[in-house]
């Protein structure tokens, strides 16, 4: 639905050319939820952008539902917007109009006549759930209540493509997990494809199907969500796959970590848990058949469409053997084990 | 106060009110499309257009300039050439709008420059074109800006309309020169000055008034 093929945008300035974005490639199938995310000025913005040509590319091909957008004309151009709806951060709704009037602005630079606008504008303040909020003016409505009237308004001519810029960077956790859904419903029920960008994992493992990671103006990393948290490739993605589920030791252990074994202590495990391993029973089963003792020191699991991501820290306690069986037997079940240095019993007093 | 000098305060009064809303008028109608102009054919503005910005700013910036008694005299041929005569208070519409008419555009540009650029970013993506941008988004976004500059306008003019006497232009300046001023009459002088007062205290209420229930800005 859309696809980006060999997208470059470089500004020219006084200290020379800047590129903003380098050789990007991205396409979003139909009814497809594409997340990019990046740090602040990795170029994320310039890139969602390009898509509606709200910034021209310097050279390469947008193409939106088979259209290749840098060969049209103005007008043209203006008559594909229509079918592009797009959200952003600051929701940039008119303070003059109302909820209603917002909305049914799409309409009216379409020429609509006024009972094609009433019914759309009504149907759709009916899925954004602001039904009641209709002849309100925005700045009487809340961040949250902003966005779904800005959704609202995106969707007004039924466009087949949604960009959102941002759409939850500027709202509370909580009504930012009522956006998603909001979004997620209206991507499944209307076949909308959707890209999004974000500096918020949560935001991408909520609701993307394909995830691509940009820095530095370049894709370094354009996969499933379920790869990227599997097997991220990069720091940057590594970054950011962590940020929602904690890979660092607590201070006080990783201080006492040694690198050799210490007799009669602990070893320290990091295992990555990915789908069905993450449904058994392993620890159970390790300290039944192997008489260790293991203690869980830190853990997460994240549910990913049908797949589920986990990641535990632990220490084995357990003699030599024992405890190399024990890493054996998880090593089979396909997780992976990491072993991250041992601890003497002493220093690292279990209570 | 003797009864006819009443009338000529009524008179006055009617004549400044006449030289300033019609004048006032008159710069609305030409400074909403000229302050329009200034602002859209800014470098990466919707209808980008550097030499007419350059153009039109050199020309607003020159009327700007002159003093206002002094345009007054200055383009007496053309209001000859407008209005058929150079004296009274018809004459004095002329001089007046000519001068408020930059004065408002700069102020239309400036109203619409602070609608957010986001908004303009939106109604683009929304794929609207420039004429519909600026009628549906700026000029409506702008509006509580622009009546607030019209007051302004308003208020300014009632201080240059005393100046008008100058040509003959009549008014309540005028009134306030020949009898307070030049005959000693205090009391045509208080009163020509009250009646001042309660005008533009009159006509910043309303311009308020109106502004803020077309504002609907948060704070």
């Amino acid at each position: 639905m859309i696809t980006l093929k060999n997208v470059n945008k470089h500004y020219e300035s006084k200290a020379g050319r800047i590129a903003a974005l380098t050789d990007i490639n991205l396409s979003v199938a139909p009814g497809e939820i594409c997340g990019v995310i990046g740090k602040s000025g990795a170029g994320k913005s310039t890139l969602i952008r390009c898509v509606n040509l709200l910034e021209r590319p310097s050279n390469g091909s947008v193409i939106v539902d088979g259209q290749d957008l840098t060969k049209l004309s103005q007008s043209e151009l203006r008559q594909v917007r229509h079918r592009i709806g797009m959200v952003f951060q600051h929701f940039n709704l008119l303070s003059t109009r109302t909820v209603y009037q917002n909305v049914a602005l799409p309409l009216q630079l379409l020429k609509k006549d006024k009972r094609e606008i009433d019914q759309a504008v009504l149907s759709l303040l009916e899925l954004t759930g602001l039904k009641d909020k209709a002849q309100a003016y925005p700045s009487q409505l809340s961040g949250g209540q902003k966005q779904r009237i800005a959704i609202a308004r995106a969707l007004a001519t039924q466009p087949k493509v949604l960009l959102c810029d941002e759409m939850t960077s500027a709202l509370d956790p909580e009504t930012t997990t009522s956006i998603l859904e909001l979004i997620k419903g209206i991507n499944q029920k209307m076949n909308l494809s959707i890209l999004l960008i974000t500096h918020e994992m949560h935001v991408i493992k909520s609701i993307s199907d394909h995830v691509a990671v940009i820095d530095e103006g370049r894709i370094i990393e354009n996969t499933d969500i379920v790869s990227l948290f599997k097997d991220p490739k990069t720091p940057v993605a590594k970054r950011f796959t962590e940020s929602i589920m904690s890979h660092e030791l607590p201070k006080l252990l990783s201080q006492q970590l040694k690198t050799t074994p210490v007799t009669d202590g602990h070893t320290v495990i990091r295992v990555t848990f990915k789908g069905h391993a993450a449904a058994e029973p392993v620890i159970y089963h390790l300290v039944k058949t192997y008489q260790v003792q293991i203690n869980i020191l830190q853990a997460n699991l994240e549910y990913l469409h049908n797949e589920t991501i986990g990641m535990m820290v632990a220490t084995i306690n357990g003699g030599q053997e024992e405890t190399e069986r024990a890493l054996c037997a998880l090593r089979d079940k396909d997780l992976s084990v990491e072993v991250l240095g041992y601890v003497a019993t002493d220093d690292w007093v279990l209570s | 106060m003797s009864p006819q000098m009443i009338g000529f305060l009524v008179s006055a009064t009617w004549e400044t009110i006449e030289m300033v809303v019609i004048s006032c008028a008159i710069a609305v109608v030409f400074g909403l499309p000229l302050g329009v102009i200034l602002l859209v054919t800014r470098k990466h503005h919707v209808l980008e257009g550097v030499t007419i910005n350059r153009v039109i700013g050199m020309i607003v910036n020159a009327i700007r300039s002159i003093p206002f008694i002094i345009l007054l005299v200055a383009i007496t041929p053309f209001t000859q050439l407008v209005v058929g005569t150079s004296i009274g208070t018809v004459a004095a519409i002329v001089p007046l709008a000519v001068a408020a008419i930059p004065f408002f555009a700069r102020i239309v540009e400036s109203a619409m420059k602070e609608v957010p650029a986001g908004l303009l970013e939106a109604s683009q993506a929304m794929g609207a074109s420039p004429m519909q941008i600026i009628r549906y988004v700026l000029i409506p976004e702008a509006m509580p800006s622009m009546i607030r500059g019209i007051t302004l306008t308003l208020i300014t003019l009632v201080g240059y309309s005393a100046m008008a006497g100058a040509i003959g232009g009549g008014g309540l300046g005028d009134l306030a020169i020949r009898y307070g001023y030049q005959r000693f009459e205090i009391s045509v002088m208080v009163a020509t000055v009250l009646i001042l007062i309660v005008m533009v205290q009159g006509l910043q209420l309303i311009g308020d008034g109106l502004a803020n229930r077309l504002s609907h800005h948060e704070n």
